[in-house]
């Protein structure tokens, strides 16, 4: 309550929500010094209003000098052990030896891996390394495991990609939202309370998810469908908006086109015809569909079927509206969104599900509308940021595609450097892990632990194993870290200052509250030590600067910064951040897209007509059946961080294995017992949770661990053909008692 | 299961024979292949072929009806007023590998081809009914109705108790048209059902205004039915099978196939659909899996490697699923082949609700399901699909949406 300068206030290192934290010194408790610092929630930031999930109260703890690296590691010969290393030893060697392999093999063997969790001025710093110093098209980073199916279809449909284009407390003020494949309430816990708060006001609920998880919940109507079918069921939803008289042929008309081909394609999965492939209930399929048009409460609370009793009782409103003819007055005056996450996306036909819910959301009236729309919950800390700015293979910062001519004259121009020096699109994430040990040599990680949670991580490890040299930089010695050649030890969120875009599309400063500890230096040290041992003195290391050249170079493409400054994020409202786009210093940011108009350049919304088909890997009598995978409350990601943080890993110390009591029963699995998962990559060991959460033919393994548990040796490496996102959430497994 | 997906499938195809045709049709340029029919089954054999990576042949595409292909399920929801005609269309297919000929394919003989996929469907019986009969097969078939219906019948005959004669009668009632249903047989869907569900189904029908008279073969009493402005013929049908029977090809009632959907006379014809006579199951469901089968088959024999990854299994549906349009009670789910000496029963009889499982040991084998049809999904599944866990306690199969006991039955 005093001394405000001892109070810092940032954001969470952890999730998208970026929640706003302040920061004290431990003063008095200095039991050994250990914990440097105590997180609270920052009240007045309008994401998390005061609150933290566990995850976020204990992240200080990594703080600690003695959880973290604090030296660089250096194996001198690839049989050798990594050793302790001075900073100019590791980077010498690290620089010669990415010298020596790109004049053995070409520029093009050189890689980076970056990640969605690092700020702006690090994602940033690592595209214009990739392509001024390394001069190699291979950058692309763990976002396209997490965001780059959402974002594909967003763009398809809206000319744009921010993951929410309303700020999230606008959920609270819908009238209905269907939430796809999103355990929000076990994942981003306190942007609970606004799903909550919209159904004190009497919105509604739809989840949609194979499993009951604490989310589905809270629904009024929980749709459980075989995990990778989602396209189907979101056809069959539109099916029934048609059939029944429920799209709004104003809206469609006005902003979107593209309506009649949807509508062919829809025609084709009529609700019994999507119970058969998705083993959703028509009579589900239908009351969904009602609700999500408002459509459904018409002559009193008749309809039963599939809420919340889940008991189906018959379609009772619905069948009282005549000849299912809606009058449409009050139908397209209701608000409803549509909230997807992974586990609709990290699907074979991620970017096409999406597209399928977009559909439903333009074809019901409810985008670019205020407490409308459709948004994508996006996962990593600046998952959003991370894709903007140039991390990506296909991109230049400002969410330019690198392709297009102006966009390279613009960028190029910025960065001083001829416009035909910069190469052209590298391969995407999936794609680049692949190559590693063949066509790329060398790779430098950043902010990412694929040896965890890549997809077919036996082979990405083999993969990594295969390089002639790998670099990592980290906070902690991740499992990727332990193959590398060399290890830089780098800051991490209250050690350094940097900027975020969480899931709002708010660009967010977050403020440095600590001296690193000794021997810890910024990733933008790394880059700019190694571009001038690489004959690139001058690179930009400090935040601020790098901030204003990013802004620069975003300048006029789709997500323009250009307006933002680290003095204006400061100063914004006591810090709660701009959303983009931000034009112009004067700009006061933009909250919420397309109320006027979509980001396309005819202004209108673009329905895409996207069919489903079969999983490519369905079951089999090898494989009887699917795994999805997921995440846990107390662990975030690969785990690097949060297993190293003792209340968090005592309160989910390790991997398990969700399934139904009918499976548990049928392959002679009870509760406890070490169950062995096994696809045709692999296997994954971890003990039984049985629970009637989950649907009898599916299950679930969170994938933060390494070791025997690691569920993503079973996922695979099959990726959605228009954004290149891996198919994590469907594999084909047989489950037995490991003995 | 069936032997989609290995290799071996198609070597013993070749084996059979093939290897002449579609051999030196992909030396010529890719294989030629003639579909013949464009109503579901045939839309989605093109459809497939032309979006597999896999395809390099060429389509020459026979549709026997004027118009764009259209959802032949969606005739009765013409009826109840939730599409118009023009609105059912399916999607539109345009490709350069793909000719489409607006007329019927004349002659097999006379056809070049590597393969052919006959998907002609099936012909409307019509019975020696006097007045105004109209059958309801086809997109003209049901403009027909729907002019009559908009020029002021005002009382509608259905003829047939199968699952088109439930279905269009309860369109009729949610279009608030007086309806009444004639059935020649004991009881409804009596090749489906047994006379108990079909009581609970009829119960519920007349509640909604459906006038349901059993045992009544009109074309045998007066060849009309008394007071009806419009009579609808919902008959059955015969597969269209002229083609076929020129050609020489096997024949039953319809055209006889393998588990492919392969001609058992000519390896080079599939026939898919309601124009088929395999094993399987009849309806939609049945003929988008042919259509999925065929093509597979198809490809499997133009690409001389195996596939990278397994061939998607087929997708476990109803035997029968109606499509009732609300009308309360009229649900209706066949799971399996035709009940009969149910294990299990579960009646309400106030709420009209029937489910009855027949069971072989532990494992179920067949059900219906009327009134109350949640369960459908994952029974089909269960039954369908023999590594699909089942409940210990197996009542537990008919109260939960997703399978499993998980409904408040305690496990034993």
């Amino acid at each position: 309550m005093d001394a405000s300068a001892a109070v810092t206030r940032t954001h969470c290192p952890y999730c998208a929500l970026q929640c706003g934290m302040e920061l004290r010194s431990e003063t008095g408790s200095n039991s050994g010094g250990a914990v440097p610092l105590r997180a609270d929630g920052w009240d007045a930031f309008p994401v998390n209003k005061g609150a933290l999930c566990q995850k976020g109260a204990t992240a200080t703890e990594l703080l600690n000098p003695a959880a973290r690296l604090t030296t660089p590691l250096l194996r001198r010969s690839r049989d050798a052990e990594l050793e302790t290393a001075t900073w100019d030893e590791a980077l010498d060697f690290a620089a010669s030896r990415i010298c020596d392999l790109a004049a053995a093999h070409g520029r093009d063997a050189v890689g980076i891996f970056g990640g969605g969790g690092l700020t702006h001025e690090k994602a940033y710093s690592l595209g214009k390394f990739a392509r001024v110093v390394l001069q190699t098209p291979h950058i692309d980073y763990n976002g396209r495991f997490c965001m780059s199916a959402a974002a594909a279809a967003s763009q398809r449909a809206f000319g744009v990609d921010r993951g929410l284009p309303f700020p999230l407390a606008d959920v609270a003020h819908t009238d209905v939202i269907l939430l796809v494949g999103s355990n929000l309430a076990d994942t981003m816990p306190p942007a609970l309370r606004y799903f909550t708060a919209q159904r004190e006001n009497g919105g509604r609920l739809i989840v949609v998810d194979p499993r009951r998880t604490r989310t589905a919940e809270q629904a009024d109507l929980h749709l459980q469908p075989v995990p990778g079918t989602d396209a189907a069921l979101a056809a069959g939803l539109l099916h029934v908006l048609i059939a029944e008289h429920l799209v709004d042929e104003e809206f469609i008309a006005a902003r979107t086109s593209g309506f009649e081909e949807v509508r062919a394609e829809v025609l084709r999965w009529w609700p019994e015809r999507v119970e058969a492939v998705c083993g959703v209930p028509a009579p589900d399929v239908r009351a969904a569909a009602r609700m999500f048009a408002g459509a459904d409460n018409e002559g009193g609370a008749g309809n039963g079927a599939g809420a919340k009793n889940g008991a189906g009782a018959k379609n009772g409103a619905g069948a009282r509206n005549g000849a299912g003819v809606h009058n449409g007055a009050g139908i397209t005056a209701s608000t409803g969104m549509v909230l997807t996450a992974r586990g609709t996306e990290q699907q074979a036909d991620g970017a096409d599900a999406v597209n399928a819910w977009i559909n439903l959301a333009l074809a019901a009236g409810k985008a670019g509308r205020p407490y409308c729309g459709y948004g994508a919950i996006t996962g990593q800390g600046n998952g959003q940021g991370g894709r903007e700015h140039g991390q990506k293979a296909d991109q230049l910062p400002g969410y330019r595609k690198i392709t297009d001519p102006a966009a390279r004259d613009h960028v190029a121009k910025v960065w001083g450097v001829p416009a035909d020096s910069l190469p052209g699109p590298g391969r995407p994430a999936v794609e680049l892990l692949a190559a590693c040990g063949s066509d790329i040599k060398a790779l430098l990680v950043a902010g990412s632990n694929p040896v965890v949670s890549a997809p077919d991580a036996s082979f990405v490890s083999a993969r990594l194993a295969a390089l002639d040299f790998l670099a990592v930089c980290d906070v902690v010695l991740s499992e990727t870290a332990a193959l590398a050649d060399v290890v830089f030890p780098v800051t991490q969120w209250a050690e350094e200052s940097g900027t975020m875009t969480n899931l709002e599309g708010r660009v967010l400063l977050r403020r440095q509250a600590i001296a690193p500890p000794d021997g810890v230096r910024s990733d933008l040290d790394v880059l700019g030590g190694l571009a001038e041992r690489l004959g690139r003195p001058g690179f930009l290391t400090s935040p601020p600067e790098v901030f204003a050249e990013l802004a620069r170079a975003s300048a006029g493409g789709v997500a323009d910064y250009s307006g933002l400054s680290y003095e204006r994020l400061d100063a914004s409202s006591e810090g709660a951040g701009l959303h983009w786009p931000c034009p112009a210093p004067e700009h006061p940011g933009t909250p919420r897209m397309f109320l006027e108009a979509f980001g396309t350049p005819d202004g209108r919304a673009r329905f895409v007509a996207v069919g489903h088909e079969p999983a490519v890997e369905e079951p089999s009598a090898d494989f009887p059946y699917r795994l999805t995978t997921g995440r846990v409350l107390a662990q975030y990601q690969s785990g690097a961080q949060t297993r190293r943080v003792r209340s968090l890993n005592s309160a989910e110390p390790g991997a398990f294995v969700q399934l139904h009591p009918d499976l548990a029963a049928a392959v002679g699995v009870s509760e406890g017992d070490a169950v062995r998962v096994t696809s045709r990559r692999g296997s994954a060991v971890a003990p039984a949770r049985i629970n009637d959460l989950i649907r009898p033919d599916t299950v679930f393994m969170p994938f933060h661990w390494a070791g025997a548990g690691r569920a993503n040796s079973v996922t695979r490496r099959t990726t959605d053909p228009v954004s290149g996102m891996p198919a994590f959430k469907t594999a084909a497994v047989r489950v037995e008692v490991e003995r | 299961m069936t032997g989609i997906g290995t290799q071996n499938g198609a070597l013993n195809g070749t084996q059979n024979g093939v290897e002449n045709g579609a051999r030196n049709g992909a030396e010529d340029g890719g294989q030629r292949i003639v579909v013949a029919g464009a109503g579901l089954a045939g839309h989605e054999v093109v459809r497939r072929l032309l979006a597999s990576p896999d395809f390099d042949g060429s389509i020459i595409w026979h549709t026997a009806e004027p118009g764009r292909p259209y959802n032949r399920v969606l005739l009765t929801d013409l009826i109840a007023g939730r599409h118009t005609p023009d609105a059912i269309s399916l999607p539109a297919l345009s490709d350069p590998r793909l000719t489409t000929r607006r007329r019927p394919l004349n002659s097999i003989a006379e056809a070049e081809f590597d393969f052919l996929v006959l998907a002609t469907g099936a012909d409307p019986v019509i019975p020696p009914v006097r007045g105004n009969a109209v059958p309801l097969r086809t997109l003209n078939d049901a403009r027909t109705i729907l002019r009559a219906l908009e020029d002021g019948a005002r009382r509608v005959a259905v003829v047939g108790g199968g699952p088109l004669g439930v279905e269009t009668a309860c369109a009729l009632a949610r279009r608030g048209v007086r309806t009444d249903l004639v059935h020649r047989g004991p009881h409804l869907l009596s090749r489906w059902l047994d006379a108990e569900s079909a009581a609970l189904l009829t119960d519920s029908l007349s509640t909604a205004g459906i006038n349901v008279r059993c045992d009544t073969d009109v074309s045998a009493a007066s060849g009309t039915w008394p007071g009806a402005d419009l009579v609808i013929l919902a008959c059955g049908s015969r597969p269209r099978v002229a083609l076929a029977r020129a050609a020489g090809l096997p024949l039953g009632r319809g055209i006889l196939v393998d588990g492919d959907g392969r001609s058992v006379g000519d390896p080079r014809v599939f026939a898919i659909g309601d124009c088929a006579q395999g094993g399987g199951a009849v309806g939609a469901f049945a003929a988008l899996e042919d259509a999925r089968r065929a093509a597979d088959a198809i490809i499997r024999q133009s690409i001389r490697r195996s596939p990278k990854e397994a061939i998607a299994a087929p997708f476990r549906h109803a035997a029968l699923r109606l499509r009732t349009y609300d009308i309360p009670g009229a649900d209706v789910a066949v799971l399996g082949p035709p009940l009969s000496d149910p294990t299990i029963q579960l009646t309400d009889q106030r709420r009209r609700t029937r489910k009855a499982l027949t069971l072989d040991g532990d494992a179920p084998v067949a059900a219906a399901l009327v009134g109350d049809v949640r369960a459908a999904a994952a029974l089909a599944r269960a039954i369908g699909d023999p590594a699909t866990p089942v409940p210990g306690v197996p009542v537990a199969l008919l109260t939960s949406a997703v399978g499993g006991g998980a409904a408040g039955f305690d496990r034993v």
